[in-house]
């Protein structure tokens, strides 16, 4: 330590104390600094805080010196810090101070000036003259502790009256050297434990990065487990292209995915009404029931905005809790969803049990609408195939008619070739034979005509049903005629049976009322069933007759020859009868 | 011209050959049950020829065989046709009389 004791030029005559008395007193003053430094030493070493160092050593050195008034100003060149300990001293002189401290030494304003561990006593026994220190100081003591640090510390004047010595001054001097000790220990204390609790702080602020990061680490890998099981799924999905199975394979994956138990898919054909369902993990009587009429309930809940199909974004819906409390599906699953493919596809699924699901992880409530969308694309790629399929079927049936459909034109057409053929040698014979004829001759067509005949009499000589060559009439006498108004006198009087001559086909059309039919075809038969036992005497007349034949003539003519002598013919018929406005039937 | 006429009367008559039922097992005598209205004997000859005998009058014609019918072909060109059941009855509709019950003797 570099000690340097100015001259004190203000400090009066030197002290003169007797000489008995005087080393008696020096001693025990001696012995009396050297307990307080002792014990200012003890005390400082135990204290790690800077500003404690300094109040204790200001208020401890006020005693062993024996004033009342102290002054400790510190000031920190680098930090720009200043501590400030004045004891017996007005308040007022705090603002004054730093400027004081300045103007003290002009030592600080040149950095290299200052040495460490550095006291200089300024002024001892009289007033200060810098400005801005309080008047009452006795002692002012500059200390430079290293490069950044100095201070000034001042005293009053002691309580009894008495000067200060030079056993004051190296007291002085002893007592800031074990000050600038302690405090210098202090210093590296403080700068430990400001180390200290900026480790610590450091140390906090790790371990909240570490919590941090394992937090991070952990929605990482959910986020990767969830991306892996969107890509597993997906992969395994693309390759399938049965709505079944698929229907299946994407159940299976989305249990394992959110840890379900048990699970159900519903996929609705809306125009076939054609139902799939695969249910996994529920019993018998727990799985859930879907029919048309549910499902058409259901989708008639949810389809409204936004769930609309026309939008073609989403067509997809992740069902609140709410919304499968409604659809009485809460009590089966805890995550649901609707979906749908077009106006005709319609689709449910939901699972429940999950072992392990965070309903506020964002990645998880994001995860199912990630697998719906990858598991609609194939859903609609597997429909889109099995329509194919049924086109290329469909198109292969077709394909088969239309192959037989040819083979039987190609078939149709030889035949139509065969014909075409036949029919020119037809047409070629015909008009060969037609020349032939336009050259016939009149013998030819006398011996055509004449063979005609022979064969129409041969026919009508062997038909049953034959007619005679000559009218039977010609042989036979005139019957008896009698005209319309005296038939209609015996109509009228019921005095004659009518009879009716004409086949039966026309008696039945049109009649006289009340009369008989004896059709002249079937006479023999009819008259043996029917008009046998007849009176003989019985006024008969007879009527029916056409342009060719004269029925009623022929019937006349056999009934005379049956003995039947009042048959007469009426004359016009029925024509006539009916042109008399006479009545018929039916 | 020639060759147009056979085949013509060739095909005529195959027509009336192939037209015709085997008759013989119809040959016979048939008649009214004793209680019904009128009284009838049906005789059936081998040649075609038949017999109508009522109780005032006989009446004779030609008959054939035309499926499951015999018809009975009059002198004056009618035709009265009757059902064939089992070939023992026949049941022969007369306009304005009804059907004539007939069984074999």
């Amino acid at each position: 330590m570099d000690q340097r004791r100015a001259p004190n030029p203000s400090a009066g005559p030197p002290l003169q104390p007797p000489v008995e008395a005087s080393r008696e007193s020096s001693g025990e003053r001696r012995a009396f600094h050297l307990d307080a430094l002792f014990e200012t030493v003890s005390e400082l070493s135990r204290l790690t805080d800077p500003k404690e160092v300094m109040e204790t050593f200001v208020l401890m050195s006020m005693g062993a010196l024996g004033t009342a008034q102290g002054l400790l100003v510190a000031q920190d060149r680098r930090s720009g810090r200043q501590h400030l300990v004045l004891r017996g001293l007005p308040e007022s002189d705090k603002e004054r101070l730093p400027d004081a401290v300045q103007s003290v030494s002009a030592k600080i304003h040149n950095e290299g000036e200052m040495l460490s561990r550095q006291v200089l006593v300024v002024v001892i026994n009289e007033s200060p003259e810098k400005p801005g220190l309080p008047e009452p100081l006795r002692v002012v003591v500059e200390w430079y502790l290293d490069e950044h640090r100095f201070g000034v510390l001042g005293y009053g004047p002691k309580v009894n009256g008495s000067a200060y010595d030079h056993q004051d001054e190296d007291f002085v001097l002893q007592l800031v050297t074990a000050f600038m000790d302690a405090l210098a220990s202090a210093s590296v204390n403080e700068t430990i434990r400001g180390l200290n609790e900026e480790l610590q702080a450091r140390n906090t602020e790790l371990q909240g990065a570490l919590l941090a990061s394992q937090d991070i680490q952990t929605r990482l890998d959910r986020r990767y487990f969830h991306f892996k099981s969107i890509c597993d799924t997906t992969r395994e999905l693309s390759g399938n292209l049965h709505a079944k199975t698929l229907l299946s394979s994407f159940l299976l994956s989305v249990m394992g995915t959110f840890s379900a138990q048990q699970g159900f898919i519903v996929l609705w054909d809306r125009r076939d009404n054609r139902i799939e369902i695969v249910t996994r993990g529920f019993g018998d009587d727990t799985s859930p029931v879907f029919d048309a009429q549910r499902l058409d309930a259901v989708f008639r809940s949810l389809l409204h905005p936004p769930f609309v199909p026309a939008q073609g974004e989403k067509h997809y819906q992740v069902l609140t809790q709410d919304e499968l409390q409604a659809l009485e599906l809460a009590e089966t699953s805890q995550v649901g969803a609707a979906f749908l493919l077009d106006d005709n596809w319609y689709g449910l699924a939901g699972i429940g049990n999950s072992l392990a699901r965070s309903e506020d992880d964002q990645g998880e409530r994001e995860l199912l609408p990630a697998l719906l969308q990858g598991f609609l694309v194939s859903l609609g790629n597997a429909l889109a195939f099995e329509t194919i399929q049924k086109l290329n079927s469909d198109l292969l049936r077709k394909n088969a008619e239309l192959r037989q459909t040819l083979d039987e034109l190609q078939q149709s057409r030889q035949t139509i070739s065969l014909l075409e053929a036949t029919a020119n040698r037809f047409s070629s014979l015909l008009r060969s034979e037609t020349l032939r004829i336009k050259r016939v001759s009149l013998f030819d067509c006398l011996a055509l005509a004449l063979v005609s005949l022979v064969l129409a009499l041969v026919f009508n000589a062997s038909s049953p049903g034959g007619i005679s060559l000559l009218p039977e009439t010609w042989g036979q006498p005139r019957p008896d005629y009698i005209d319309v108004a005296w038939a209609k006198l015996k109509h009228e009087s019921q005095g004659a049976l009518f009879l009716d001559a004409r086949p039966t086909e026309f008696y039945n059309q049109s009649r006289i009322v009340g009369a008989e039919n004896l059709p002249l075809n079937l006479f023999d038969f009819v008259y043996s069933m029917r008009f046998a036992m007849l009176d003989p005497e019985k006024d008969v007349v007879v009527y029916g007759r056409n342009i060719s034949r004269r029925y009623d003539e022929q019937v006349a003519a056999k009934l005379k020859e049956r003995g039947m002598v009042n048959v007469r013919v009426m004359e016009g018929g029925l024509r006539q009868w009916q042109r008399n406005g006479l009545p018929v039937e039916p | 011209m020639l060759r147009l006429l056979c085949l013509g009367v060739t095909s005529l008559a195959f027509f009336l050959i192939t037209a015709c039922s085997d008759p013989s097992h119809l040959v016979g005598k048939y008649q009214s049950p004793s209680e019904a209205e009128h009284f009838v004997l049906l005789d059936l000859q081998p040649n075609g020829q038949g017999t109508w005998e009522t109780n005032f009058d006989v009446v004779s014609f030609r008959w054939k065989q035309r499926g499951g019918e015999i018809w009975l072909h009059t002198r004056t060109g009618g035709v009265i046709t009757g059902d064939i059941v089992e070939a023992t009855r026949l049941k022969v509709d007369i306009p304005g009389v009804g059907v004539i019950v007939l069984e074999r003797q």
